[in-house]
């Protein structure tokens, strides 16, 4: 009963965590290691469709790909012998780009689910004579 | 080309299944009630968690609470009309 509504809500869900995921991206932005550490990788958040029912789950975290940023910063407390420091691998233009789309998913949905309520209750009224 | 009389095919009456393979009318009324029960029990034990604390997506008690709305309102709708036709046949004149 009511799979519209269970859909978007999954939907709904979805948005949330991925606006969990890029808060804690950009809270980590200037999350400094010393050089030769693994640095602060961001998350990506992978969606995928929910085999058999409708709606939306997230499948997986994926941590952002590529080479550690290591700069040279001798003030850093954290810096090395030779004053290198590694830097997170954040991109915050990217992620508040996906901040947007990540909202925007959320409202989405929300108007999914409202318009969804307001057709189920419009059909209890057929006949009523209201 | 032979025709063969009428009177050579037997008749076999048509057999009537008793029941038990429909759901009768009282029967899915109360499956249908049980699920509207399920429906406001869901959204009771979410606003549990919405009140300590407990659940991190307010969306989807409200969620809930929507569909459990919906299914009461159609379990009146319903009790509604059955009620109408009820009386209409009582008017009827005899």
């Amino acid at each position: 009963m009511f799979g519209a509504l269970d859909a978007a809500a999954s939907g709904v869900t979805l948005g949330r965590t991925w606006m969990d995921v890029i808060s804690d991206n950009v809270a980590n932005a200037n999350t400094v290691r010393p050089a030769g550490e693994e640095p602060f990788r961001a998350s990506l958040v992978v969606a995928q469709a929910q085999p058999g029912t409708d709606g939306v789950a997230v499948s997986a975290l994926v941590q952002q790909a590529g080479p550690p940023d290591v700069v040279y910063d001798p003030e850093n407390p954290l810096a090395d012998g030779r004053g290198y420091v590694t830097r997170p691998k954040v991109d915050l233009t990217e992620e508040m780009t996906n901040m947007l789309m990540a909202s925007r998913l959320y409202q989405a949905n929300l108007s999914v689910m409202q318009q969804a309520r307001d057709s189920y209750a419009q059909a209890l009224r057929i006949g009523s004579g209201a | 080309m032979t025709i063969s009389p009428v009177g050579a095919t037997p008749f076999v009456p048509p057999t009537i299944s008793t029941g038990s393979t429909q759901a009768t009318h009282p029967s899915a009324f109360a499956e249908s009630l049980q699920k509207v029960s399920d429906l406001t029990g869901s959204a009771d034990s979410l606003a549990e968690g919405v009140a300590t604390g407990q659940l991190t997506d307010v969306h989807q008690f409200t969620a809930a609470a929507a569909k459990a709305q919906l299914g009461v309102e159609l379990t009146v709708a319903v009790r509604n009309r059955a009620v109408e036709a009820y009386q209409e046949i009582m008017r009827m004149q005899v």
